[in-house]
Formats: C-alpha cells, sequence, structure tokens
C-alpha cells in the first residue's frame, strides 16, 4: 500500500508514531496527484514547493517532540474560494485571476496551525455558482460529472490526492459533489464555521465544511474548525464539543425520520433501494425507524432561489459591471437576471424560510436525524443538460441537483453526505443524515455507525492511465502558484 | 397574487436593466429574458406559501462589540 492510500487515522497513527513522516507521506500524495489529475482535473493549482517544505518542517517539529495533533502532517486540498496567503485564489473564474490573498482564510488558518499541508486549490464552479465544477472529471467514471460546485475537493478525495478537502456549501455544493463522487461531507450548522476570507456565494445560505473519505476524518476537521469568530457576522458563540468522543456510541434509543413525500419522488430505483437499505441497517443497529412528512416541500428551491440569486447579484454588482465579459456566460447571466429580482420577491424568499424552518423544528419533534437519499440519481453524463424521468417529467439538471440538499441550507441545519452503495454502473450513490441545529455530534454518530456495519465507505477510485502527451481537460488561464510547471492554456 | 406567468421580452428585460444600471447589449438581452422567466417560474411558486404575519429571516445585531 501506497502512503497516500492510507485513511486519515492510520496515516495520523504512524506519523505520530515516527513510522511514517509526513515528508514521505506528501511526496506519495503529490506523486498520485501528478499520476492523475490530467485526467481528473481536481487541482486549479498545485502548492508543490511549499507542501514539500511544510512538510520538512512538519517532520522536523514531530522529530523533536512537537506533535500537534491527529492532523499533524496531512495533506490538504482547498477550494479556490476559501483565501490561502501567497498563493492565487482565483474561485475558478477568469475574474479574479491573479488574485493573490495576503492572509488565510480562518479554516485553512486553524488548520494549519494543527499541522495540516496544504497540497493545492482545488477547481469549483465558477464562484460556486453551479452544481457541475466543469472543469473536473468524476474519478469512477471520467465521462461522468463530479458535481459541484466543491467538485474539485471532492474528486481530490476519491483519487487519493488529499486526505482533506474543503468546500462550502450554498445550496448542496459541499454534498452533491461528496456524494456523486462517493466520498463524505459534512455541511455544519449555519454559524457554527467562521466564513471569515472565503468568497461567498450567498451570505445567508453559505457554509463552510470538510470533504473526507470517513466519517471520523470529518469529526477530526469538525473539532479543529469549528468555534465562533467575533469578526464574522455569522458566527455563533456556543461551546463546541468534542466531535470524536460520541462516535462510537451506536443507535440504541436513536430515532431516525424517514420521509414519506418529496425525498423519495422522482428518485432513481437503485438510488432509493440504496437508501431504504441503510435505513434498515441503522435500524438493525437500534435505531427506531419513525416516517415523517415533510412540510413546505413545494418552496424549499423557491425560496432558495429567490434568496440565493439576489444575494449573489448584489456581490458581484460592481465586477458584473467592471469585468463582465470576463464571467462564463452561464455565471453572468444568472448575475444579470438576479439583479432583476424584485425586492419584494427576496423577502418574500425570507418570509418562507421562515416558515420552512419552523415546519422543520416541528417536524423534528419526535426524531433525533432524518435520512434521505443524497441526491435523485447517481452521476449524470458529462455535458446533460436535464433529467428525463420514467413518469415524462423532464428535470432541470441545475434543479435536480439541489432538490434534496438545498432545504438544510434554509434551515442551517448541520447534514452528513455518505455512500450507501453503488449502482449498477458502479457509480457512488449517497445519502444525507440531517440533525437538529448544532447537533453534529448525532449526525457523525449516525454516520459512524452506518461506516463501521457497512463496507462501502472509504474506498478510493482507480484513474485510468492517462494519455501521454495530451492534456485531457481544458484548464483555466492564468498563472499558477508553484504547481508542477504546467504550462498552462 | 395574479395567477399568470410573469414574461419578459427584450424590451421588458432592458428597461429593467436601465432601471438596475446594468448594460445589457442587445445580445445578452434573450438569454437573460429567458433566463428571468425561469427563475420567476420557480420563483412564483412562493405565492402558494400563506405567509400572513410571518416576519421574513433576518441577522442583524444591535451590539456595537463583537
Amino acid at each position: 500500500m501506497e502512503p497516500y492510500e492510507l485513511p486519515l487515522r492510520e496515516a495520523s497513527a504512524y506519523i505520530r508514531k515516527r513510522e511514517l513522516s509526513p515528508t514521505e507521506l506528501i511526496d506519495s500524495v503529490l506523486a498520485r496527484i501528478e499520476a492523475t489529475d490530467e485526467t481528473v482535473g481536481a487541482f486549479a493549482c498545485v502548492t508543490a514547493e511549499l507542501a514539500r517544505n511544510a512538510a520538512a518542517a512538519a517532520t522536523r517539529e514531530i522529530s523533536r517532540g512537537d506533535y500537534r495533533g491527529s492532523l499533524h502532517g496531512l495533506p490538504l486540498a482547498v477550494k479556490d474560494l476559501y483565501d490561502t496567503a501567497g498563493v492565487e485564489t482565483t474561485c475558478s473564474s477568469r475574474v479574479r485571476a491573479g488574485h493573490v490573498p495576503s492572509h488565510d482564510a480562518v479554516v485553512v488558518e486553524r488548520l494549519l496551525q494543527h499541522g495540516m499541508v496544504i497540497v493545492g486549490k482545488t477547481n469549483m464552479h465558477e464562484f460556486a455558482f453551479g452544481g457541475v465544477t466543469p472543469l473536473t472529471r468524476n474519478p469512477w467514471n471520467t465521462g461522468r460529472i463530479a458535481g459541484g460546485s466543491s467538485g474539485g475537493s471532492a474528486a481530490a478525495v476519491a483519487t487519493g490526492s488529499c486526505l482533506v478537502g474543503l468546500g462550502t456549501d450554498t445550496a448542496g455544493s459541499i454534498r452533491i459533489p461528496a456524494t456523486l463522487c462517493g466520498t463524505v461531507g459534512l455541511k455544519p450548522t449555519y454559524g457554527r464555521v467562521s466564513k471569515r476570507g472565503i468568497t461567498p456565494l450567498s451570505w445567508s445560505l453559505d457554509h463552510a465544511g470538510p470533504l473526507t473519505r470517513h466519517v471520523g476524518d470529518s469529526a477530526l476537521v469538525l473539532n479543529a474548525i469549528a468555534g465562533f469568530d467575533p469578526l464574522d457576522p455569522a458566527a455563533v458563540d456556543l461551546p463546541v464539543p468534542d466531535y470524536t468522543a460520541r462516535l462510537q456510541e451506536g443507535l440504541p434509543g436513536l430515532r431516525v425520520g424517514v420521509p414519506i413525500n418529496y425525498f423519495f419522488d422522482r428518485v432513481e430505483d437503485e438510488v432509493a433501494s440504496a437508501v431504504r437499505a441503510a435505513v434498515a441497517l441503522l435500524e438493525h443497529l437500534g435505531a427506531e425507524v419513525r416516517e415523517v412528512a415533510v412540510p413546505q416541500a413545494e418552496a424549499i428551491v423557491p425560496a432558495l432561489r429567490a434568496i440565493c440569486l439576489p444575494e449573489a447579484s448584489a456581490y458581484h454588482q460592481r465586477s458584473l459591471r467592471a469585468k463582465g465579459d470576463l464571467y462564463t456566460s452561464e455565471v453572468r447571466t444568472l448575475l444579470e437576471a438576479g439583479e432583476l429580482v424584485l425586492a419584494t420577491d427576496y423577502i418574500k424568499g425570507l418570509r418562507v424560510r421562515s416558515v420552512v424552518q419552523q415546519g422543520w423544528k416541528t417536524m423534528f419533534d419526535g426524531i433525533d436525524v432524518l435520512v434521505t437519499p443524497g441526491l435523485p440519481f447517481a452521476a449524470p453524463e458529462v455535458g446533460a443538460q436535464d433529467v428525463r424521468w420514467p413518469d415524462g417529467f423532464v428535470e432541470d439538471l441545475s434543479t435536480g441537483l439541489v432538490r434534496f440538499t438545498s432545504v438544510a441550507n434554509l434551515t442551517g441545519q448541520p447534514v452528513l453526505a455518505m455512500p450507501v452503495g453503488r449502482d449498477s454502473a458502479g457509480l457512488p450513490v449517497g445519502m444525507q443524515i440531517t440533525g437538529r441545529p448544532f447537533d453534529e455530534a448525532t449526525v457523525l454518530r449516525v454516520g459512524q455507525a452506518y461506516e463501521s456495519a457497512g463496507h462501502d465507505v472509504g474506498r478510493l477510485a482507480a484513474i485510468p492511465p492517462r494519455d501521454e502527451g495530451r492534456r485531457s481537460l481544458p484548464r483555466l488561464g492564468g498563472t499558477l502558484t508553484q504547481s508542477f510547471g504546467r504550462n498552462e492554456s | 397574487m395574479g395567477p399568470c406567468r410573469r414574461h419578459f421580452g427584450d424590451e421588458a428585460v432592458s428597461q429593467a436593466a436601465r432601471f438596475a444600471r446594468l448594460s445589457l447589449p442587445p445580445g445578452r438581452r434573450g438569454p437573460v429574458a429567458d433566463k428571468l422567466e425561469a427563475i420567476y417560474f420557480v420563483i412564483d411558486k412562493l405565492d402558494d406559501v400563506p405567509l400572513l404575519e410571518i416576519p421574513p429571516v433576518t441577522s442583524f445585531n444591535p451590539r456595537w462589540d463583537p
């Protein structure tokens, strides 16, 4: 087994015992990136030299007994909208080409304090405004999308090109690519993790969180990044528990809600079967399963759109006028249209958000978590614009991608996305475990119980060999910092 | 609210964009009009939710110190 293949906890244990050095691990990961990223396209920028220097520093620290904890010396991939001091941060947009922040985002800063080593910045949907990530391919089948907007981070985790990827989630952008790429993705409660230093898409809907191979890895990362930030107006000042403490407590007495409406409407049979099998496993492990009705289901996506679009357009208002030609046509059109949504309709969206939040609070009266499919389908083909359902309904892909994920952005509740199997084409399918606000510990406990009893979590994709001498994927133009010396076009 | 679906022709979008101080060249008006119609086709489903006296979700902290 190569070091890049080690699960996080094993790599961490070897490093703690000095049986593996951060230098050896990072060298292995960088070699994995070099071997696969022409095909997968997870990275906008590989910070190889910086990573080797940081790994060498970590190796020296650990050698002299200055071990910082379970994340020390482990490889981190950062979505390209998190500010990284001295490293170009483009948001996968020509609008931000050449932008080099002077400070790290708070989340990045906290992970660096824990000794993690950044191996690169990952591709995303431009400014996080979409669910596809055009420059990235699904590691399980490169003819399929990785999902987005944090598609590069998910693909990097699934490939073995990092042990932790950072994502953001406004309508599902951590959970969508996690589900399609077969990784774990955690969207913490709104306000649990600081967003300072992260380029916003929609201030009131954005969340920051990790993508990992295993559930316990996300708990470790959340321990490092959660906590009040007085300079983030969305941050909430509540005590942060040890998210690893209750991981192994099991499920007896836990009430698992399963929706009788909405979340199993227009879902691929193989996805529905896999999620229902996962629920049956949770019941077998001691959970009590209760059916629940999802309130205001038809208002979820409309409210999300009514809020997200004007907020995004407000953020980009000046840039859209100054550099409109530099946006992709898709995002430019969305931003221009968002400028023309009436303020009264935006506020209507915020009022409906209140109704949805109250409805979900009531629905959770009798349950501790809600288990649903992560997405209605496995990874669509690259270039697909819509999904045709057996009843003849044609669903716009952008809606299908967020149909099950966006409600948690309205309510702010914590959600864990994780794989529950494969479809007949070998593509990952996943479930979401949604908890009460600030109860990430229970969500993670349920995920850990499933992972411990299941068999489809933590797998790495076998990437087909690249066609030597031919670049497989288009690349964003611009200067890359500390790259492998690629001549980007 | 009225039951009718909103339509945005080139001229309507052009006027709205002018009001928003947004320059929309002729070639962009059609795509923006199509997108705006699609957006409002979704957003207008919010009319079905009875809101009565429900206030919006807002976050405003009147404290001067964080």
